[in-house]
């Protein structure tokens, strides 16, 4: 019994109190062993870069934000089509199954100077990098899911004599959702990832677009402000998920303790 | 017991309603073809309550799944009616022995799951659904889901399935063999009790010698390697028939009878060389 005396909020301390603790803790350090300001900016001067030009940050957030959002929402439509194709024909379980592994053993990043030659340096070029990078992982869960049913489910199905339709459309697709939501949980995060990409190799909007331009600037603190709105929009977009999910498929073992 | 006596009346009266005739199956296998069932000959009557028992790897699952068209013998007819089986026939109800319930509908919902693959009236058949579940005391679960109840009750949710659109064939493969001894018990009697009001003809597939004689007209005995029928016995106990027939002397003979078969065939052997 020698716990007690710890309080509670120290024991289990709240995110925000940790989070705030670690920005005093940088503050101090910046003033107690003045770092240059381009190595290392201090939480000050992060902050005073974002309120210069709140709107640069929110247009550009805004383009990262729709460019990755298209292209996955591309990579699940396409990816889920094909998923049902791999799983309903074997023709093309052969032929797109084994040319989707291959294209995901190559390194992605590599291709994205060659998007921009073909689709130019607008949006185009950025929205098929999320797409292509994303893609893969919403294909193979999308199959695993499609294919996880118990060999009773479908005899059960058959001795109910109805369509291959209502098969799918009553068990197979609802049975395929939590492994689909794990698959896109994956996706959307990749999706960010692939069009930062595309705005590395070349372009005039987007938060990957100012990393480079503040870089070149040797200006450290607007390079500090992109990453944390970049992280801040890949938690938005993956909690996004998240919330579809719990009122999609409240009755998977895995929403059951939140939905009660 | 007057009930009985009419009741073996209706079934003797009825010409054959499922016949088997020198049913073989094997299955291709990576040591070769595998003889799950050899030459399996069987006549079944309609409202008949009929038990396939046996060890495992002696062809009931199989038997059962050849009579429900999930699958095609080897050699062999099986008709249903007069008609040659090829694929699952109408009018025809399953129960595994897991309950197969799908955990995104409610109660209601997975019973009513054959109504909506046959494309019946909803309304209609959404009544007899509820009429059968507070037959089965689910009344208060109707929009529970699945997880929320006990395995007792998971399985009686999937004979509500199966019956749902009223079949005159019930198909049961090991039903309650996931279940404890008293639940299977309960779960004995309520299927007796829908039997004899409903005079479905059920072929009961189970591993248990005692729950194939409280429940059965006629027991299959079967054996393994081959998967072949070696004795047919009637059960001859009026109906409806309570737990306590288990203590009948008769009871104890037809059980001896069913071990004294396994014995011959080596199941109960204890050295596994």
């Amino acid at each position: 019994m020698t716990r007690p005396s710890v309080p509670e909020w120290l024991r289990q301390p709240p995110v925000w109190l940790v989070l705030t603790g670690l920005l005093v803790i940088w503050q101090a350090a910046c003033w107690l062993f003045e770092p240059p300001i381009f190595l290392l900016p201090d939480p000050i001067s992060i902050g005073k870069a974002l309120i210069d030009s709140p709107y640069t940050y929110l247009i550009n957030s805004y383009y990262t934000a729709a460019n990755t959002l298209i292209g996955f929402a591309l990579s699940v439509l396409i990816g889920f089509a094909l998923a049902l194709g791999i799983v309903y024909s074997r023709f093309l379980e052969a032929t797109i199954y084994t040319t989707l592994v291959a294209i995901n053993s190559m390194p992605k990043v590599a291709l994205a100077p060659l998007f921009v030659v073909w689709m130019g340096t607008g949006h185009t070029s950025k929205i098929a990098m999320a797409f292509l990078i994303a893609i893969f992982a919403i294909v193979i869960d999308a199959v695993l899911g499609l294919r996880s049913l118990e060999a009773e489910i479908i005899d059960l199905s058959r001795s109910m004599r109805g369509s291959a339709f209502k098969l799918l459309w009553k068990i197979r697709l609802p049975n395929a959702l939590p492994s689909l939501f794990a698959g896109m949980k994956v996706a959307i995060g990749l999706s960010l990832v692939g069009d930062l990409v595309g705005e590395f190799v070349s372009a005039q909007h987007g938060l990957g677009y100012l990393i480079l331009a503040a870089q070149g600037a040797f200006d450290t603190p607007r390079v500090f402000v992109s990453i944390l709105l970049l992280s801040i929009l890949g938690t938005l977009l993956f909690r996004m998920i998240e919330f579809v999910e719990r009122r999609t498929i409240p009755w998977h073992v895995s929403q059951r303790a939140a939905a009660h | 017991m007057a009930m009985a006596s009419s009741r073996s009346e209706i079934a003797s009266d009825r010409s054959p309603h499922i016949r088997i005739q020198n049913v073989t199956k094997t299955y291709a296998s990576s040591s070769g073809d595998v003889l799950a069932l050899t030459d399996v000959s069987l006549d079944i009557k309609n409202g008949e309550f009929i038990s396939l028992l046996g060890p495992s790897g002696c062809g009931k699952s199989t038997l059962l799944k050849l009579v429900a068209g999930l699958d095609v013998a080897t050699a062999g007819t099986l008709s249903l009616a007069g008609e040659t089986i090829t694929g699952p026939p109408a009018g025809l109800g399953m129960v595994f022995q897991k309950d197969v319930l799908l955990d995104w509908r409610t109660v209601l919902q997975n019973v009513m799951l054959p109504v909506e693959f046959q494309d019946l009236d909803q309304a209609e058949y959404r009544e007899r659904a509820r009429h059968l579940l507070k037959l089965f005391g689910l009344a208060d679960f109707l929009d529970k889901h699945p997880w929320e109840l006990s395995g007792g009750m998971r399985q009686r949710v999937a004979i509500g399935r199966a019956l749902v659109t009223n079949p005159s064939l019930l198909l049961m493969d090991e039903p309650f063999g996931a279940l404890d001894a008293l639940t299977r018990d309960e779960l004995n009697l309520e299927l007796q009790d829908i039997w004899l009001r409903s005079g479905k003809t059920i072929i009961f597939v189970t591993h248990s010698i005692a729950e194939a004689i409280l429940l059965s007209d006629r027991v299959c005995v079967m054996a393994a390697r081959p998967g072949r029928i070696i004795e047919v016995l009637d059960i001859d106990f009026p109906r409806p028939r309570t737990l306590a027939v288990r203590e009948d002397p008769q009871f104890s003979a037809y059980t001896r009878r069913v071990r004294q078969i396994f014995e011959s065939q080596g199941v109960f052997q204890h050295d596994k060389a």
